[in-house]
């Protein structure tokens, strides 16, 4: 093990090399170019031995992870907005078929307006697809995040495919210290490839992707659903193995002075580290106020965040995204999970850092302010709130300021 | 539930191959019926079968089990040696 | 390793089951039969979305591995696939096969398809162009000839059918030649050792190889399910569809001996889609198909010079 400063590509990268992956397939795009060059420059100098497939598009290059996948290789891919959405049709045919594919996902918004910046729109526009979706906080935790995907969807009793998202620009391109672990402590983690699906074999000649009639279609759709919970399992003993060898400590949920806290803040990604530094001035003045961070998004853990927000008496949710015409995709989650709770907390839901905005001190602080005088008030005004509007653009564009869900 | 790709995880929709096997030809008009002393073996009927389900090893024979009742080897045979009998 | 099969010499044994679904005669199913009798055991097909989707995979007619791909991912899950093998050190001991309409092949799979070429990729390509969307209905594609009555180039009275020309379609064979493909050439149902030999060719290179096949439609072209055969022979001989073969996307050879020129008229009139072209007042229309059907011949014979 060696402590490195590489940045949140590289740290991709080092974990897809560390993986041993077979066949990396991918098309370039901002903010993941820089991944897929490191993995290149690995094939290049015998770093790393893999196929690359440099494919003329992000659907191709999903389509050949499936191909190289359907024989049994190890596959990785990589990219971000556009290209995510442009795969999208692909993502559901990789889940059908229970091809363990691990994606990072550098998150980008999507056009148009065209930006090149950060929000989660692109990978929670996929949540549907049957993929399981890791969001992260730090350069660390994409490296073990990667490893952890692996090995949790190769795992017989899920066999899905795996997103692991980071913040674009935020994460990819920052620089931190992370602990790169060799390839013999990776291998006792995360055992060499070995499919444990059923695969294009000539030794047993089966035909895939054929049609299901509406006796079977639901129970297609009802194992997959199985599969994906099962992950909990297997995520489980992923954490408590990778704890003892690399001596990290992961959960689903991430939790930072909920205990007998009477506002939690729920959010995902890279805003949690912020949160954190405010959770604990605000805790100095002696405000009894903690922070949740949802590191599996799909499977969504309903139960872990039950138990956790159930006893709070207000939650807001800080969403890096918007549904449009509803409202963050984090709080419907959040607020169906805990809906038949007989004891439940006041919820309200924040949009902050859409196309690349910071998410500063003062953005989780002025959350903070609102949760306040919602648990005074003893009810929500607003259900939907953007704590760090442009005011000035919709002043101009005659928008209202005062609107809510 | 009898299908016996069901049975195994995970369950992905595929199936094994040569599953068509089970599906016969239930109803057919005619059928094509070889005139083996008019038959000069050529062959041709047995690579123009859409179905390849004619045999060439002693003589030509027709799986009457899969023919749909197509008709291209009545029309290719160069011979006239195929022609179709009503199945009444 | 050249030498050729003749009908004695084929395999006997089939990669393919009895009773798949779909029509009779479909020329389409006789391609694919014809491509794993050559192909033979060590065959991964990868199949479009498309009639062959539903008469072979969803009956589970192939004995060999296969997988119904997307509509127009077939280029890129063949990349995957051998890219794959590569990766496992397997690659040598299968025979990768494409197989795809023409609404997969010069449509929807057009990019995967020609990004797959240009990565060399090792695979054979079938296109089987029954020049439009059957297995939808019979819809117009960019394949769809000029005149021909579709289920959306419907004949009324603004309009014969499909009214562009036939020189607009995509000349896939001579699209995969400006790749630099090692080997691409069109084949015919009405000539089954000669497409044999074709599939034998093409599976022998190392290397991206394409073959489009005439695939003559009994149910969306209207004609009797035992004329396919005759269908096909004529689209060869009246210079509709003639064979030529490309390599290295150089070297054309192109079979003069079989196109002898019949009149299009023979052809048009053996097919319901065409037959509005009978009318005396269209006679100007087959005329124009029977100069755009010369002047592409012409176009061949050009490249075909030495």
């Amino acid at each position: 093990m060696a402590i490195e400063f590489i940045s949140g590509c590289k740290a991709a990268a080092e974990a897809a090399r560390l993986a041993n992956v077979d066949v990396v397939a991918a098309y370039p795009i901002t903010p993941q170019t820089s991944i897929v060059e490191y993995l290149a420059k690995d094939v290049s100098n015998g770093r790393l031995k893999a196929e690359m497939v440099l494919a003329e598009s992000e659907h191709s290059a999903m389509s050949a992870c499936v191909g190289a996948s359907m024989v049994g290789a190890r596959a990785f891919t990589a990219t971000a907005s556009q290209g995510l959405a442009l795969m999208h049709e692909v993502l559901f045919y990789a889940a059908g078929l229970r091809l363990p594919i691990v994606s990072v996902i550098v998150n980008r918004s999507l056009a148009s307006p065209v930006s090149i910046f950060a929000d989660f729109k692109d990978s929670l526009a996929q949540r549907d697809t049957g993929w399981l979706q890791f969001y992260v906080e730090s350069c660390q935790e994409i490296l073990d995040s990667v490893l952890i995907a692996y090995r949790v969807i190769e795992d017989s009793r899920v066999l899905l495919p795996a997103f692991v998202c980071m913040e674009g620009f935020v994460l990819s391109h920052l620089s931190e210290p992370v602990d790169v672990p060799d390839v013999q402590t990776v291998s006792k983690f995360l055992p060499a490839c070995d499919p444990k699906y059923p695969t294009l074999d000539l030794k047993d000649p089966k035909i895939f992707n054929v049609m299901a009639f509406p006796d079977t279609y639901e129970e297609f759709e009802r194992d997959k659903q199985i599969s994906m919970l099962n992950a909990f399992e297997a995520l489980q003993e992923a954490y408590q193995d990778f704890e003892k060898i690399f001596g990290r400590k992961y959960q689903d949920v991430e939790t930072y002075r909920v205990e007998d806290a009477d506002i939690v803040l729920a959010t995902m990604g890279a805003a949690a580290g912020t949160a954190m530094m405010v959770v604990d001035q605000l805790r100095s003045l002696g405000e009894r106020v903690g922070l949740v961070k949802v590191r599996t998004f799909r499977p969504f853990p309903r139960r872990q965040l039950r138990e956790i927000l159930s006893h709070a008496r207000v939650v807001g949710v800080l969403d890096r995204d918007l549904s449009i015409g509803s409202t963050g995709i984090l709080f419907q989650e959040l607020q169906s999970s805990l809906y038949n709770q007989p004891q439940r907390p006041l919820m309200q839901n924040f949009i902050a850092g859409l196309g690349g905005r910071d998410i500063h001190q003062g953005t989780i602080g002025a959350i903070f302010q609102s949760l306040k005088d919602t648990l005074q008030k003893g009810f929500v005004e607003k259900n939907l709130n953007w704590p760090d509007e442009n005011r000035e653009v919709l002043s101009i564009w005659g928008l209202p300021v005062d609107h809510d869900d | 539930m009898t299908h016996p790709w069901y049975k195994s995880r995970p369950f992905s929709a595929w199936i094994p191959a040569g599953l068509s096997a089970t599906h016969k030809v239930g109803d057919r008009k005619e059928r094509p019926v070889v005139d083996e002393a008019a038959c000069s073996m050529c062959g041709l009927c047995w690579i123009y079968c859409p179905e390849g389900i004619i045999s060439r090893d002693a003589r030509i024979q027709i799986n009457y089990e899969y023919c749909r009742g197509c008709g291209i080897c009545i029309e290719e045979c160069p011979k006239h040696a195929i022609s179709f009998e009503d199945e009444r | 390793m050249t030498t050729n099969y003749t009908i004695k010499t084929l395999p006997d044994l089939e990669q393919v089951a009895p009773g798949r679904s779909g029509c009779d005669g479909c020329g389409a199913v006789m391609a694919a039969r014809w491509i794993s009798k050559i192909t033979g055991q060590s065959t991964i097909m990868v199949n479009a979305t498309g009639c062959m989707c539903v008469n072979y995979g969803y009956a589970g007619a192939p004995l060999h591995p296969y997988i119904h791909s997307l509509f127009e991912n077939t280029g890129s899950i063949l990349s995957g696939i051998d890219a794959g093998l590569r990766a496992l050190g397997k690659r040598r001991e299968v025979n990768l096969v494409g197989l795809a309409g023409d609404g997969g092949t010069v449509d929807i799979g057009f990019q995967s398809l020609s990004g797959a070429v240009e990565r060399q990729h090792r695979f054979l390509y079938v296109c089987y162009d029954n020049e439009g969307y059957m297995n939808t209905g019979g819809q117009r594609s960019g394949a769809t000839p000029y005149g021909s009555n579709t289920a959306t180039t419907p004949v009324g009275s603004e309009q014969q059918g499909e009214g562009l020309s036939l020189l607009r379609r995509k000349n896939m064979v001579l699209v995969m030649a400006a790749h630099g493909i090692p080997y691409a050439a069109t084949a015919s149902i009405a000539y089954p050792l000669d497409f044999m030999n074709k599939v034998k060719k093409a599976i022998e290179i190392d290397g991206p190889t394409y073959l489009h096949v005439l695939a003559p439609c009994p149910t969306s072209w209207g004609f009797a399910s035992e004329e396919s055969v005759k269908i096909g022979k004529l689209a060869v001989e009246t210079r509709f569809a003639p064979l030529y073969e490309v390599e290295q996307g150089k070297k054309i050879v192109l079979d003069r001996r079989r196109s002898k020129g019949t009149p299009i008229i023979e052809y048009l009139k053996a097919q319901k889609r065409f037959s509005h072209l009978l009318k005396p007042e269209n006679q100007h229309r087959v005329d124009e198909i029977q100069s755009q059907i010369d002047e592409s011949w012409r176009y061949l014979e050009s490249l075909a010079q030495e």
